[in-house]
């Protein structure tokens, strides 16, 4: 049984530092990334900066810590072959490195859908619950455990980034290359669709 | 209980992060890398066939050109003409003598004026004497074309070409000639003698006249007739104040208009505002060609009927009034009539609620009384519209339209209906790709068919999803695919507004 949690606990779990923080924005990343398409060598810059969060990001997605490190070489290793097309826009690297990422699980989970996991925070599920403004948590706490896997892939992302994540809505919406407004409010209108379901089987 | 698609963890512990750098390894990543292939000339054998091949070419040339032989055919006077070349032969080479420096098509480009309607490619052909079968580092090659090599789509396609709208027809004395009125509330005066054969010799006896129209955006998206225009280079859309198709027949024989005669079609519209232009269909240039300024009208005998009506006749006209009306709500939910119009949704006056009787009169006296007034000196396709571009454009790639079960789908054309500005934009195999334009303001449906009569859509809530600016990233296209096989125009039109 959960115990009720008040407004300002859920915030404070909120705003509760994530693991795999980036350290903050990067100066040169451009250069390093021209020097890279020169010279294979130079990605080791690149790789070891950001080798974590890319595991995390694959490991969110999986059961097994030798399936994230093997999707996380791939991404690697196809980030490099293709790297000489890669221009850049503005987005951080790491984006266009979770794109990758996120188009090897596609692959992974088409092939074998048993590999993909929901990995489930407790501190997330009550952030929603805050968000949704549903008082009895300690009752709707197992209807939001039965709704999320029922949610269509695209919508579970959303969910997984901003609640289990704790990404803000900016690196969401790089990730997804829609905009930050964008994601909010389709993150917000996927809330609004799970209060129903959760509401309506009450 | 739902059946549980993923495995769920709740609360695993994360690794930690000195777990995650012994999985580090950059080495076997560097040597994992493929090695990238080596460039061409640097292989032995690009340089011993390019070298082959030069001398070959250099021996042939030496050979030909002391060939006596050669030089006199040289000197003959060569003729090129063109002609159809739509016949279904095998495919064969022919080989023809052309000057080095004459102004030889060097390679064989169809416009698209040189590919009519019915499917006939025509293309510069030169001309063959018993001569040319000679060979000479002078002569080119032209492949004879054939229907089996060339298929050039039709330029008017309907997207479903068995659900379409069928002509109405009607019996016309061409002697007394007639004044149709059609359900549609078109009428259409045809004067005496008005019509003639191929010849221009006068016609008498019975003609049947066929004409059916297009009244809005989904009519005109079912006709397949391509809504875009051309003007100065640059591609617009057109929004639709009406369209028609008007032909004459008698028996096999085909019909024209008499010279110095004109029929008048008088068409309601849907949109009564006066700056629309009227254009006609050129089947053989592929284009729509502006006619004239289109106006909408009524006659003051018309008008005597709603007097009671708000309409607002321009200044100046003498023995016709113009109308520039708008039927639209007050808050009240009474209909009313303004200046101006732009969006009239609603023809049946029957249908609405709370209407005085003087509210009712009015409405119906603007669909009876108010229309389109063309006159038209052949028979053919017109339109009256007026070209539009995108407001805000977003120009985005497309790279694979895909179900919602990520099977990929392919269309040979991809439909977007502006439904704000009513406006449907085609684009054609490839332009898809390379070149998707959609305005995100606006509320749009963008849809392909698939074999066996059935719809992939991308409805207005989808679009919440594309890049609402330009990108060159590639976007995929995640679109909606009922298992219906539509039958009837009214099915269609169901689905793409539901």
């Amino acid at each position: 049984m959960h115990m009720p949690i008040t407004h300002n606990e859920t915030k404070n779990m909120q705003v509760a530092p994530r693991p795999p923080a980036p350290p903050g924005p990067i100066l040169g990343e451009e250069a390093e990334i021209e020097a890279a398409k020169k010279d294979n060598r130079q990605f080791a810059v690149l790789y070891t900066r950001y080798y974590e969060q890319v595991y995390r990001f694959a490991y969110q997605r999986l059961d097994s810590k030798d399936l994230a490190g093997d999707i996380c070489a791939q991404t690697f290793l196809n980030a490099m072959t293709h790297l000489q097309g890669y221009q850049h826009k503005g987005l951080p690297f790491v984006c266009w490195l979770y794109r990758i990422a996120g188009n090897e699980l596609q692959q992974l989970f088409r092939k074998n859908s048993r590999h993909r996991t929901l990995n489930i925070e407790t501190s997330g599920i009550h952030a929603m619950m805050d968000e949704i403004e549903v008082d009895n948590l300690g009752g709707y706490h197992d209807r939001m455990l039965d709704i999320l896997p029922d949610l269509p892939e695209d919508e579970l992302q959303l969910i997984e980034m901003r609640y289990f994540e704790k990404r803000p809505f900016k690196e969401i919406g790089d990730i997804l290359q829609i905009t930050e407004n964008n994601a909010k409010v389709k993150v917000y209108r996927i809330l609004e669709k799970m209060k129903k379901r959760i509401t309506s089987k009450n | 209980m739902s059946e549980k698609k993923y495995k769920i963890n709740i609360d695993r512990p994360q690794p930690s992060k000195e777990e995650i750098a012994t999985r580090q390894d950059f080495a076997k990543l560097l040597a994992a890398m493929p090695t990238p292939p080596k460039p061409i000339y640097k292989n032995p054998y690009f340089w011993l066939g390019t070298g082959g091949g030069a001398a070959c070419l250099l021996l042939a040339f030496l050979f030909f050109s002391r060939s006596p032989a050669t030089q006199q055919e040289a000197a003959k006077p060569k003729t090129i003409v063109s002609q159809p070349i739509g016949q279904p032969k095998p495919m064969e080479e022919k080989r023809t003598m052309v000057e080095k420096d004459s102004t030889r098509p060097k390679r064989l480009l169809l416009t698209e004026s040189q590919i009519n309607t019915e499917g006939t490619v025509y293309a510069p052909v030169i001309s063959t004497n018993p001569l040319d079968d000679r060979e000479s580092v002078n002569s080119i090659s032209i492949l004879a074309f054939s229907k089996a090599t060339v298929r050039p789509k039709p330029y008017i396609n309907p997207p479903f070409p068995k659900i379409t709208i069928t002509y109405s027809e009607y019996s016309v004395d061409a002697a007394s000639g007639k004044t149709i009125n059609c359900p549609t509330g078109t009428r259409i005066i045809i004067p005496a003698n008005a019509f003639a054969d191929a010849n221009g010799k006068p016609l008498q006896g019975s003609i049947t006249l066929k004409y059916r129209e297009y009244k809005d955006i989904f009519e005109c998206l079912m006709s397949g007739i391509p809504m875009s225009y051309d003007s100065a280079g640059k591609k617009y859309d057109f929004q639709t104040a009406g369209m028609f198709d008007i032909q004459a027949t008698r028996g096999q024989q085909t019909v024209a208009i008499a010279q110095g005669k004109n029929i008048q079609v008088e068409m309601t519209p849907r949109d009564a505002s006066s700056d629309f232009n009227f254009y006609k269909l050129d089947t053989n240039g592929r284009k729509w060609v502006y006619q004239s300024k289109d106006t909408s009208r009524a006659w003051p005998d018309d008008v005597t009927s709603i007097d009671t009506m708000a309409i607002n006749p321009i200044r100046g006209i003498q023995d016709k009034i113009f109308l520039t009306t708008k039927i639209s709500r007050s808050p009240m939910n009474d209909l009313k009539v303004e200046d101006t119009a732009d969006n009239i949704d609603t023809r049946d006056g029957s249908s609405e609620k709370d209407t005085s009787g003087n509210i009712q009169q009015s409405k119906r006296v603007y669909y009876g009384n108010a229309r389109h007034v063309f006159s038209i000196s052949g028979f053919g396709i017109y339109n009256s519209d007026h070209p539009c571009g995108f407001a805000h454009p977003v120009t985005l790639k497309i790279q694979s339209f895909q179900s919602t079960t990520f099977e990929k789908l392919q269309f040979p054309e991809t439909y977007l209906i502006d439904k704000t500005k009513k406006i449907l934009h085609i684009y054609y195999g490839l332009e898809t790709r390379e070149n998707f334009v959609y305005d995100p303001t606006h509320n749009n449906i963008l849809f392909g068919i698939l074999p066996g009569n059935k719809i992939a859509i991308l409805r207005e809530e989808g679009f919440a999803d594309l890049p609402h600016k330009d990108t060159v990233i590639p976007t995929n296209i995640r679109m909606e695919v009922p298992d219906q096989e539509f039958q009837t125009m009214q099915a269609v039109k169901d689905y793409l507004y539901k």
